[in-house]
């Protein structure tokens, strides 16, 4: 375990080291380039780490390296560094143009703008997005290493199967989704829109960060561990909602307070000027103009959760009994692997149980994943500039 | 029309206005002056409330409006909005064509429920800002066509087109060019003869041009309140006189 924690360590600083340079190099690259490698590296950003690890694992399986955090750290690092080179460069883009421009006014050179004026003031950030990415990278690699576990080793059931009585399935996550969102949207619309000088509102805030920062891997094992301690064992269908739920209620509310966040104060302030109430502002002015970039960052909130979740599903159901696979894998529409081959060992023959395995779930998800980010204002954009 | 009584306002702490009482009769235009952050705008937006969208704003004293207290819990304060307009420099565009600017306040305010109706109130107060033949043609276009003063113009006549009794403006003419700057006070003339107006400005000459009384701020404090002929030649106080000939602020 100590080795493992100093790998990870390791290589979270080597993680930080390479995200921070990619992202200041994009910095200074032209326009073009630039927002071409920024909707690239958006793609790979919005993919989450848990489907990342499972790909490494699959191609580092393949070839026969040893596949652990403890034995290769540089695992850690192929998970963290796209999304974490996304979310610098995004830090590093909100150190404001006057900021800039002043600098470069006194004659600083793009480079010494980059190391002196944007990398101070974004440190803080920085340090938070290394650590949040951290985590959620080893949650991915544990969750992989769990589903290697699930299909090599038959460890217990109670911890690993939420799920694993999954008739029914897709109607439960169907209403735990769909009632995910509306408790998201109307938590976030509260928090933007509503709370302003509540002493809520800053409690509330720090919980939907944190929650939607955990790595889904937390959900997890709290939701069995709590699940049994109630004494079903196993954790079954409701359960897997139940995480589904989790999974999607904090992303669902981060991306509807975004949304409304691309609303100028300046055109609620306008309309509250106009004898518009907060109700009636809401309405007619800030909705239509948030929801576009509402649907979009829904989309990818929902995409998010819900690649966040099927490994858990597919641990549940290798642990548990592979035989009852068809049932919600016909709700859902999802293809299994060969049922009766199912008895498999080895990192080879994991992953497929997350990416391959389920085609048609995967690229739906992976074509709403490129729409979202498609869609998705690069930060140069006129929409930014006005606001 | 308009009194303030001993009126303070803490914005996050800090104490903007101290004890400023006014006196405003309908049909003039008062400007109000001084240095920037002596409480000009907070005094303006706490007069139809929107002062309160801030968080951590406390507010003692009083503002009477004919007679009543703005602050009276029966009072909704969206009608007051409606009653006191509040234009500024830096007051947005809603998104939309100018028409949708137009009629936002109308729609969501419920009266002139007709379309025929909310196209008459649009015309007279596009008129009323002179901006009615430059836009006849393209109220159904985007707002942001328009030029910088036009759009001042347009968010004026928005306001106005809601019946206010009372216009604040806000540095109306702020970043504009010397003509725009000239239709904007152009304007504020010939809305006195209907309408009561406190004018925000950081131009002296521009109160001294358009305002029948002066009020002068410093650090929060109403340091003078006269007539606008008194207070550019014969100040009471040794402040008014060093800032409106320039020797201060």
């Amino acid at each position: 375990m100590p080795d493992m924690l100093g790998a990870a360590v390791l290589a979270l600083a080597a993680s930080v080291a390479i995200a921070v340079g990619v992202a200041l190099t994009l910095q200074r690259v032209p326009q073009g380039l630039g927002g071409l490698l920024r909707r690239v590296l958006g793609l790979a950003g919005t993919v989450p780490t848990v489907v990342i690890a499972a790909a490494v694992l699959t191609a580092l399986s393949a070839s026969g390296v040893a596949a652990s955090v403890g034995a290769n750290p540089m695992l850690l690092v192929v998970v963290v560094v796209p999304v974490l080179t996304m979310q610098c460069d995004r830090i590093f883009h909100g150190v404001t143009p006057p900021l800039r421009d002043a600098a470069a006014a006194l004659g600083a050179g793009s480079l010494s703008i980059a190391l002196t004026l944007v990398l101070p003031a974004a440190l803080p950030a920085v340090a938070g997005a290394a650590l949040a990415s951290g985590a959620q990278g080893l949650g991915a690699l544990l969750t992989v290493g769990l589903l290697q576990a699930a299909t090599g080793s038959q460890p217990d059931t109670a911890l690993l199967s939420p799920g694993g009585e999954a008739f029914g399935l897709g109607p439960l996550v169907f209403i735990a989704g769909t009632a995910t969102l509306a408790v998201s949207t109307l938590v976030g619309i509260y928090v933007e829109d509503f709370a302003e000088g509540s002493s809520w509102t800053t409690p509330i805030d720090l919980v939907i960060a944190w929650l939607s920062a955990l790595p889904p891997l937390v959900y997890a094992v709290l939701l069995v561990a709590v699940v049994t301690a109630t004494g079903r064992t196993p954790p079954d269908a409701s359960s897997a909602a139940l995480l589904f739920a989790l999974l999607l209620g904090p992303h669902a509310a981060m991306a509807v307070r975004s949304a409304l966040a691309t609303v100028p104060a300046s055109l609620r302030e306008a309309s509250r000027a106009l004898g518009a109430s907060r109700r009636q502002t809401l309405r007619s002015l800030v909705l239509p103009a948030a929801a576009r970039p509402m649907v979009r960052y829904l989309t990818g909130a929902f995409t998010r959760a819900t690649l966040e979740w099927l490994p858990f599903v597919a641990i549940g159901m290798a642990v548990s009994h592979p035989s009852a696979l068809p049932s919600w894998v016909r709700t859902l529409g999802v293809r299994w692997m060969p049922l009766p081959g199912l008895q498999v060992h080895g990192l080879a023959t994991a992953p497929p149980l997350v990416m391959p395995v389920v085609p048609p779930v995967i690229w739906l998800l992976a074509g709403l994943s490129l729409v979202a980010v498609w869609l998705r204002p690069t930060p140069d954009s006129a929409r930014e500039r006005r606001s | 029309m308009l009194e303030t009584e001993r009126l303070t306002v803490h914005v996050g702490g800090v104490r903007a206005i101290d004890g400023v009482s006014l006196n405003i009769s309908a049909g003039t235009v008062t400007a109000v002056i001084g240095p920037t952050g002596c409480g000009k705008s907070t005094l303006l937006r706490t007069i139809n409330r929107m002062i309160s969208l801030l968080p951590s704003v406390r507010i003692e004293g009083d503002v009477r409006l004919q007679g009543a207290s703005i602050f009276t819990s029966g009072l909704r304060v969206t009608d007051l909005r409606r009653r006191v307009g509040l234009v500024g420099a830096d007051t947005a565009l809603l998104p939309g064509t100018v028409m949708d600017n137009m009629t936002y306040g109308l729609r969501v305010s419920g009266q002139w429920r007709t379309e025929r109706a909310r196209l008459t109130r649009v015309e007279e107060a596009l008129r009323e800002v002179h901006l009615w033949d430059e836009v006849k043609d393209q109220l159904d276009g985007p707002a942001e066509g328009l030029t910088a003063g036009q759009r001042r113009r347009l968010t004026m006549a928005r306001a106005l087109a809601l019946g206010p009794e009372l216009l604040l403006l806000d540095d109306p003419a702020a970043g504009l060019d010397p003509v725009a700057t000239q239709r904007i006070e152009s304007l504020i003339y010939t809305l006195r003869q209907r309408l009561t107006i406190v004018l925000v400005t950081n131009s002296v000459r521009q109160a001294a041009r358009v305002s029948d009384q002066t009020a002068f701020l410093w650090l929060g404090r109403l340091v003078e309140c006269s007539p606008t002929a008194r207070v550019f030649t014969t100040p009471a106080e040794r402040l008014t006189e060093d800032y409106v000939t320039g020797r201060c602020g």
